[in-house]
């Protein structure tokens, strides 16, 4: 009557539902940025009579990141060398430098949770979620994406 | 040597083996992977596109799915249309074949609406986009989808943080 319980058996079954688990589980975690169109209002934002508004814009071209407001633009923050691939002449965006420069700003303005992205078409999609990282670090999540055409790309075609 | 033959008799005894344990570590194992089964069901990411990393923490919500891999874009995994082809078009900003889709896909939420659906159409839809397209495409698909009334419009991101 007192005899083990044979575990054997069970232990198999529990193997097989673990290497079943293993091979569907989702090791990547996946999350999104929810983004808006320039014509609609950003995501979660209600437009509020609040006077005149910042309207903070971070142009994205191939070669600079520049922060522009109402009336007004900043100096714009130049690539930086890319250490790791010397044959990238256009070197990387620097990050640090955007992001130091938008914190300036939200500590100014810190109701501010829009921000408008203008990027020009040749820039990567990788670059402009790095910006956004940027965006969400410093509590603007109002993200409303916009293309860019620089001066020189609008003689370019007025010119053909 | 009287103590030493002792000890060899000893050696040769098979103790039991405990398997209680081992069933502990496999249970709590089971659960960890049905926690990390379940969270995935809703995101499915082609082999093709290797999504960029984001700080993000917001869940993703199941929905409309627009896949771009380098070579095309896809729609619930069904391709609409050519990258190639549709940059070589450098005036055109709607994608005819994407567009196309879209269309369907309203019709089919309105005709739901129509027959009294819990939920109302929001015009949802989750891009997932490979790190290395270029701004061009993305901006076509969103002036596209923008079009045909998919104004709630979310990047797939990995999770970094």
């Amino acid at each position: 009557m007192d005899q083990a319980l044979n575990l054997i058996p069970f232990i198999a079954f529990l193997s097989v539902i673990v290497a079943f688990l293993i091979a569907g589980a989702a090791w990547v975690q996946l999350a999104q940025i929810q983004i808006a169109l320039p014509s609609q209002p950003a995501p979660g934002q209600q437009k509020q009579d609040k006077g005149p508004e910042l309207t903070l814009t971070i142009i994205m071209t191939l070669n600079q990141l520049q922060i522009a407001g109402s009336g007004a633009a900043l100096p714009p923050i130049k690539n930086k060398p890319d250490e790791v691939d010397p044959n990238n002449t256009l070197g990387i965006y620097d990050l640090e430098g955007l992001e130091k420069k938008l914190k300036e700003i939200q500590d100014k303005f810190p109701d501010n949770r829009d921000v408008i992205m203008a990027v020009q078409s040749a820039v990567k999609y990788k670059d402009i979620v790095s910006v956004m990282d940027i965006c969400l670090k410093n509590n603007i999540d109002g993200i409303s994406l916009a293309p860019y055409t620089s001066p020189d790309e609008i003689k370019a075609r007025a010119g053909k | 040597m009287a103590g030493l033959f002792k000890h060899k008799k000893k050696a040769t005894e098979v103790p039991e083996l405990q398997l209680n344990s081992l069933v502990d570590v496999f249970t709590t194992l089971i659960f960890f992977l049905l926690q990390l089964f379940a969270s995935g069901a809703e995101s499915v990411v082609s082999k093709d596109i290797l999504l960029p990393l984001s700080v993000s923490q917001r869940e993703i919500v199941a929905d409309t799915v627009i896949a771009i891999t380098p070579d095309q874009i896809l729609v619930e995994g069904f391709s609409v249309a050519n990258i190639a082809e549709e940059v070589a078009k450098p005036t055109e900003l709607v994608i005819p074949g994407l567009k196309a889709i879209l269309t369907k896909i309203k019709q089919r939420a309105n005709v739901w609406q129509e027959a009294g659906a819990l939920e109302a159409w929001e015009g949802r839809v989750i891009i997932q986009g490979d790190r290395d397209i270029n701004f061009e495409i993305l901006k076509r698909v969103l002036f596209t989808a923008g079009q045909e009334g998919f104004s709630l419009i979310s990047l797939a991101v990995i999770k970094t943080g």
